[in-house]
């Protein structure tokens, strides 16, 4: 048996050698992950997303590996219109497997249009733009902008949630209902969907007619609120219900038909028009441009401060390396400046000792040095010569130098050391012997 | 009775693409096994002492 977290052997205690779980605890957790997962695709099955999520967000509770789960969780996310959420599911669930995993198409799907992702982009920064002149108070602007999204994005459901509030609050009950009964077209069971049509006074077996009636709207068709009577009439044509109460607007009265003329107040129509045009844009549309253009302008400058107060934190790091190496270059110094003096120091005690060190020490060494060429032993007489020589410099000494070289084969060191012998003592005892050693 | 202020408030924000990197970085959700995991390091870290 394999461990389900790590795929190590199970031991006979039931627990994996290498992570030490349980496997029993495991299995139990990846079952409920999976049954979650059965229940969500059930209900999404029948269109109900709002339970399908709660059902998948479950099922990765229990296992957040559950390929399945959370690709099916990314799928109705983009069917609920929530592009960026089903793509980061899609994402996540391609992190945990990068190979046989439909969420790679989802993403290649996705990507593939660059178009098609700018325009979910725009649709996420339009909804919380509404969302923000709704909180703000400024409902005109949550009008607009929510009715050019559910015009191109008719699957957005956060979208006709908001609208509906709007309705409601505006007191047009009739346009909430439609934008709810297109979201119970989506989403057959949107709990906040079928709350406010409660709050409307809706009883639950007109939600469920409601419900029944939706089925006609076609979900990929552009959002309008004008289509309402249209709508309306279709429900009385098919039912063959005989009153026109649930209308849109119940109240008009039919009268006499009478031609009207109009020529007359054309041009009046037009300048008021105008009017309203320019008003219009001056009330509703230059507000949210200067809106979009002032948070533009928010964000570049906080772009920058962020931008600088890095620079800043760089520069005061470098002056800190700048600083500590200056205190390493100063500490150099002071620690060569101390080597030195104690170099200076040991040289002078090396002169007075040398200085100090009688004559003997010197005959002995050179005495030494010649009974080690007698004995062969020209490395040794080598070393004593030169120490000889640390003392004072000696004609025998130079002398005794060059035979241990000469001995050792090194003529070339044995002729300096007579050169110099010659050259500082000329008149040495020892200048006849080492003639011919100089001619060669 | 709906209270407009109230509801509003309710509605999130949606993830736009550019926050869509840092919601996945952050996506720390938590399953069993890694609460099992927990437990078990802190298991064995009152044991080491």
């Amino acid at each position: 048996m394999e461990c389900l977290n790590c795929g190590a052997p199970v031991l006979e205690n039931g627990h994996c050698s290498r992570c030490h779980m349980s496997y029993d605890l495991l299995a139990k957790a990846f079952n409920t992950s999976n049954y979650y997962y059965n229940l969500g695709l059930d209900r999404a099955c029948v269109r109900d997303l709002t339970g399908a999520v709660d059902a998948l967000n479950l099922s990765l509770k229990y296992n957040k590996q559950n390929i399945n789960a959370r690709n099916l969780l990314g799928l109705i996310y983009y069917e609920m219109g929530e592009v960026v959420s089903g793509l980061m599911q899609w994402v996540i669930s391609s992190n945990y497997l990068p190979d046989n995993n439909v969420a790679l198409k989802y993403i290649d799907e996705v990507q593939s249009d660059p178009v098609k992702l700018e325009e979910a982009n725009q649709l996420a920064k339009q909804f919380n733009q509404a969302l923000m002149h709704a909180k703000q108070g400024t409902k005109d602007l949550a009008f607009i902008q929510l009715k050019r999204i559910l015009s191109s994005y008719p699957h957005f459901v956060k979208g006709y949630l908001l609208l509906a509030l709007l309705y409601m609050d505006n007191g047009n009950n009739d346009k909430a209902k439609k934008a709810l009964k297109r979201v119970l077209r989506i989403d057959k069971n949107n709990t906040l969907a079928v709350k406010y049509l409660s709050e409307m006074g809706v009883g639950s077996r007109d939600i469920i007619e409601l419900k029944e009636s939706s089925k006609r709207i076609n979900p990929d068709t552009a959002y309008n609120d004008d289509d309402q009577y249209k709508s309306d009439l279709q429900t009385f044509v098919e039912q063959g219900i005989a009153n026109l109460d649930d209308l849109d607007d119940p109240d008009v009265e039919v009268g006499a038909f009478h031609e009207l003329n109009n020529n007359k107040f054309n041009l009046v129509y037009v300048a008021v028009g105008l009017i309203v045009g320019i008003l219009a844009f001056w009330l509703l549309i230059l507000p949210t441009k200067l809106n979009s253009v002032n948070q533009k302008n928010r964000d570049i400058k906080l772009d920058y401060s962020e931008q600088i107060s890095s620079k800043n934190v760089e520069i005061s790091e470098l002056n800190k390396q700048i600083e500590s190496l200056n205190a390493q270059i100063d500490e150099f110094n002071a620690a060569s400046e101390e080597k030195k003096t104690e170099e200076d120091e040991k040289q002078e005690s090396f002169e007075v000792v040398k200085e100090n060190v009688p004559n003997s020490t010197y005959d002995a060494l050179v005495g030494e040095a010649a009974k080690q060429i007698e004995a062969g032993q020209h490395k040794k007489a080598i070393q004593l010569c030169n120490v000889a020589l640390e003392i004072h410099e000696g004609e025998e000494a130079y002398y005794y130098l060059g035979m241990a070289y000469l001995g050792d084969h090194d003529e070339k060191n044995a002729k300096s050391a007579f050169v110099t012998l010659k050259e500082n003592y000329p008149e040495s005892s020892h200048i006849e012997d080492i003639t011919d050693y100089i001619s060669e | 009775m709906i209270n407009f202020d109230e509801e509003v408030r309710k509605f999130s924000p949606c993830l736009e693409v550019t926050q869509a990197e840092d919601a996945i970085y952050h996506n720390d959700v938590k399953d069993i096994t890694d609460v099992l995991e927990e437990m078990y390091t802190q298991i064995n870290s009152k044991k080491g002492e």
